[in-house]
């Protein structure tokens, strides 16, 4: 291009198109080999933040998922795999080609200025050093001020959710109106510190544009006033100045996606805890011999001391036992222990003479019908959340003995009525019931119930906890949780945990 | 309800959003001629660079280059300084329309029905409140700016041009359309498409992440949570495929502007060489030289319009959260229960029979009669604040004292004394930091703070041991135990121990349930 406008510019006797075909030509294939690689290094980063950040998602959700119930950070990985692992797709996109060229590209221009004007190529080397110089100052300063204005902004997101999620409770206490102001006033917050950060972070931006236009302005001064004195040709300076710009163009590039590859680094970083957090899972290989659940003075610590503490029991087969007390001793933990998802921190659990810690998980999971206070509901019809676990072998039957048959006959479609997400049309107490269904429909051995009957009615509870006895008498380990004296009743042994008058 | 305020979100898509943004107009302005002015110094820069190299060509007394020797250098340094300004200009407003978008959003979800809010799970308001204020607010700095400053500037460099040399002009007039117009709407138009499609995968992948999360250990247990992970991960692949299809256009359009810089280049030379003969050597280097320099600004086009494309699409989503209220949402259907002041009731019925609907129909009657009621809800909100702040929402101007005796009151005397933070301990993530039983009895004491003279209660008593559930229920349905004996009481429970004699109200009537839909 330069030989190309200094020729134009030096020999007008050569300004025909003939005399520069040739010329002209390379130019042309030049610039479309250039929009070519363009095009192909967009798709294909496209291509591979896609896979690496699907394969991450994948990761997080299956560390997460397996640790104990009461550790695991879900509302820490929800924000990650739905929103934040998006903060990667810009730096493999942008970020990443942009350091790769910056490396490549910033030495090849120096050196091809260098052949054709050395102290051009000299001004351009000595501003070069400064960029990277002032950078890592000036990151050193923002470092600190980067990292709280990132809290800051989480803070006022998940701050703005969880006024969203208490909308209703709000106006139900005439207070909605009160919030607004309050979201407005964080938002000011947030604006007024972000801006202090930005002033000093964009001052990288500022440096890295100041040295790149004032480098190439440099260049342009030099080698005119040399070119005055006859010193250097008209095609060098021309090369120098066109080249000049392309030395900082890549550097700036990566300035501009720091914010990517800021933005990237932390979603790596989380996303890494998420995943590291989280010990391997254990493998034992034992079979129970029986399904007799012995806990001895089990212990689980959390924050608020032991719950439960030094729990001991013994639910054998063919016999329920309840288990009762105040609220936060430990109950449904328990149930998670016998599951085995969560570890003790002393005591045993064993089942059928085995601990629970030699034993092979799944193997043991696929005896266990557990009900949880909230059970699952997946998005689709009835039935498909009735054979979630294994197909009921009779659903009729299943149905009536948990109440569920009233509940279906309201329904518009019985059976294959389709379910909202998260059990959107089901009250808390039919959705129990469909879950009732769902765990007393299959032939488990052992029966874990979490308080299995709290949404029901009297007449309700009674056939449900007959339905429990029978499962009991034809031969099932039951351990049932439950308040009520009706529950306690059916117990052929009830065991307390925590001190029962603590509350009272 | 009515809801006004939604009706007028709907009118032509890209005027509603300055309703939400409400931008500063005087800074917008201040942050485009920033704009302008940063790329105008390159682009001035790159003009008489080319000038001052073929005018000391010709070897004139140094003193006739020393005012383009000054300018390369001030240009050199301008650029720098007025793009940092603009910078700092440009996020400025960007902020402070986000902070507007969100204090909007929120006044008209509270003023929206409760349902609209209720069903959505917490991932799906994380992908859609947050995501989408962000998308809107950076619409100001990432399109709008951009797409002034690009206007200013071609028109800038075409004019430049244009007396050089016309045909020359055209030539780069035409290149800078192609570039600046066809190639952002060409991957505007692509992009919206698929854009769509990405955002239905969201909320597919969005809910199947949820339902991993939230239900892990029982489907772990189950053996079906392997199914359910591997459910997520296709979806994300497959929302990953679909967002690979939006960005092919994107793909096209960043390297059109290369294309037609090559073109207007190439226009150029082949101008001087064939047809302005006449023309001064300086001007030559101008004529050839300034086409390389004129489409930075057009180059940030085909991104500005592609953030258009997802400020429309996050302007839809918001205003589909707004307005996603159930088909056919029924009006409570229930005879409101006629109370006087002081009166205790208890309402009974089987689960699903319409306590819930019975509670909200009196609530509503109240309302219209003037008296002050409040519906405390079975699965109220704890905030993710300090235990004080969640009592005060109930009343602000309580004390200490009375929120330590409401506690009391509801049998939390003991874990309050065994905090050791007090009324300033945290409930981190709201709910999930107390126990059922605790967060029962925590609503339950934010009843007793507020000042209405009606108290509609549902199912207070629930996951409550036995013991307990019996006390308080005797407590609250005894004229001046719990409430003051001024005050009226209606309580909606399933099981009404022996022992408290109080008026009951039976409901019966299948079907009608929470005052839901029975399917959605």
């Amino acid at each position: 291009m330069a030989q190309l406008v200094a020729g134009v510019l030096t020999e007008p006797g050569t300004r025909t198109p003939a005399h520069w075909t040739p010329a002209l030509v390379t130019l042309a294939g030049l610039w479309a080999l250039r929009a070519l690689a363009q095009w192909a290094q967009n798709r294909l980063s496209q291509h591979g933040a896609t896979a690496a950040i699907a394969e991450l998602g994948s990761q997080v959700l299956t560390s997460v998922t397996a640790a104990p119930p009461r550790r695991q950070r879900t509302d820490e990985a929800a924000i990650l795999v739905t929103h934040g692992l998006d903060g990667l797709r810009p730096y493999f996109t942008r970020f990443l080609p942009a350091a790769v060229q910056s490396a490549l590209l910033t030495p090849a221009a120096i050196v091809v200025i260098g052949c054709y004007d050395i102290r051009s190529a000299l001004i351009v080397l000595i501003a070069l050093p400064l960029i990277p110089l002032f950078m890592v100052l000036i990151g050193l300063l923002t470092a600190d001020r980067s990292a709280v204005a990132l809290t800051a902004m989480d803070t006022l997101q998940s701050r703005l959710l969880d006024l969203i999620a208490g909308i209703p409770t709000l106006t139900a206490l005439g207070r909605a109106e009160g919030a607004a102001p309050r979201i407005a006033e964080l938002s000011a917050v947030h604006r007024r510190s972000t801006m202090a950060t930005l002033r000093i972070t964009f001052l990288s931006a500022f440096v890295l544009e100041l040295l790149a236009t004032l480098g190439v302005a440099l260049v342009a001064v030099s080698v005119g006033l040399r070119l005055v004195t006859g010193s250097v040709t008209l095609a060098a300076a021309l090369t120098a100045l066109l080249l000049a710009p392309e030395v900082f163009w890549p550097l700036r590039r990566v300035g501009t996606e720091f914010h990517a590859a800021q933005d990237g680094k932390v979603a790596f970083g989380r996303a890494y805890a998420l995943i590291e957090s989280l010990d391997p899972p254990r493998r034992g290989g034992r079979r129970p011999d029986g399904f007799v659940i012995e806990l001895q003075d089990i212990s689980i610590h959390d924050r608020d001391g032991a719950a439960p503490d030094r729990l001991s029991l013994r639910a054998e087969p063919a016999s329920v036992t309840v288990l009762t007390g105040p609220n936060g001793t430990g109950k449904s933990t328990a149930l998670q222990a016998i599951a085995g998802l969560t570890d003790v921190d002393t005591g045993r659990v064993r089942i059928g003479g085995v601990d629970i810690a030699e034993l092979d998980l799944e193997q043991w999971w696929t005896h266990i019908g557990w009900l949880p206070q909230r059970p699952v509901l997946i998005p689709g019809t009835v039935r498909d959340n009735l054979n979630l676990f294994g197909t009921l072998p009779d659903v009729e039957s299943a149905c009536r003995t948990s109440g569920f048959d009233g509940v279906l006959a309201t329904l518009p479609d019985g059976l294959d009525t389709e379910l909202g997400r998260d059990g959107a049309g089901l009250s808390l107490g039919q959705r129990q019931r469909l879950g009732l269904a769902r765990t007393l429909g299959r032939p488990c051995d052992v029966l874990l119930l979490d308080e299995p009957t709290s949404h029901l009615d009297a007449t309700m509870e009674d056939r449900v906890l007959q339905s429990i006895r029978d499962r009991a008498q034809a031969g099932a380990t039951v351990l049932v949780v439950g308040h009520r004296d009706a529950v306690l009743s059916i117990g052929d042994r009830v065991v307390r945990t925590g001190d029962v008058d603590a509350h009272t | 309800m009515p809801t006004p305020s939604i009706t007028d979100l709907r009118g032509i898509p890209d005027l509603r959003v300055l309703d939400l943004l409400r931008p500063r107009w005087p800074r917008l302005l201040a942050a485009i001629a920033l704009g302008t002015g940063a790329l105008s110094s390159a682009l001035a820069l790159a003009g008489i660079s080319a000038w001052l190299i073929t005018r000391a060509w010709e070897m004139p007394p140094v003193l006739a280059l020393s005012v383009a020797v000054v300018l390369v250098r001030l240009f050199g340094i301008s650029r720098a300084v007025l793009g940092y300004c603009e910078r700092l200009a440009s996020h400025d407003v960007a902020l402070r329309s986000a902070g507007n978008t969100r204090t909007e959003l929120y006044r008209r979800l509270s003023a929206a029905p409760p349902s609209t809010v209720l069903r959505l799970s917490s991932g799906e308001l994380v992908a859609r409140a947050g995501a989408s204020v962000d998308e809107l607010a950076d619409v100001l700095a990432r399109a709008v700016l951009p797409i002034a400053v690009a206007a200013v500037l071609s028109v800038s460099a075409v004019t430049v041009v244009g007396v050089l040399c016309p045909t020359a002009g055209a030539a780069l007039a035409g290149a800078l359309l192609i570039a600046g117009i066809w190639a952002p709407w060409q991957a505007a138009r692509a992009a919206r498409a698929a854009e769509q499609i990405a955002a239905a995968h969201h909320s597919d992948r969005d809910r199947a992440v949820m339902l991993a999360l939230q239900y892990g250990p029982e489907l772990r247990v189950g053996g079906k949570l392997a199914a359910v992970i591997a459910d997520a991960d296709r979806e994300q692949r497959r929302s990953g495929a679909a967002a690979d299809r939006a960005a092919r256009p994107a793909a096209v359009a960043a390297a059109i502007p290369v294309l037609a810089t090559g073109f207007s280049t190439l226009g150029a030379v082949l101008t001087a060489i064939t047809l302005v003969p006449h023309l001064s050597p300086t001007s030559l280097a101008v004529l050839m030289l300034l086409p390389l320099s004129s489409f930075e600004a057009v180059v940030a086009l085909p991104a500005a319009a592609i953030q258009l494309t997802r400020a429309r699409i996050a302007l839809r989503q918001l205003t589909d959260l707004l307005t996603d209220a159930p088909s056919g949402r029924q009006a409570p259907a229930a005879t409101p229960l006629t109370v006087r002041a002081g009166d205790r009731v208890a309402v009974l019925g089987a689960s699903g029979a319409g306590k819930t609907t019975l509670l909200l129909a009196t609530a509503e009657h109240c309302h219209e009669k003037g008296i002050t009621a409040g519906f405390f809800a079975e699965d109220a909100h704890l905030f993710d604040t300090t235990l004080r702040d969640n009592l005060l929402v109930a009343r602000g101007d309580a004390d200490d004292d009375e929120l330590a005796a409401a506690l009391e009151r509801v049998g939390l005397g003991p874990w309050l004394r065994s905090l050791p933070e007090g009324l300033n301990t945290m409930l981190d993530c709201g709910a999930a930091a107390v126990s059922a039983g605790q967060r029962r009895r925590l609503l339950l004491a934010r009843a007793l703070l507020t000042a209405f003279s009606v108290v509609l209660l549902d199912e207070p008593t629930e996951h409550l041991d036995a013991a307990d559930a019996h006390r308080l229920l005797g407590e609250m349905l005894t004229p001046g135990a719990m409430f003051a004996a001024d005050r009226t009481v209606v309580v909606a429970t399933h099981q009404l121990p022996a022992g408290i004699n109080c008026r009951t109200h039976h409901v019966n009537s299948a079907g009608v349930d929470n005052g839901y839909p029975a399917h959605i």
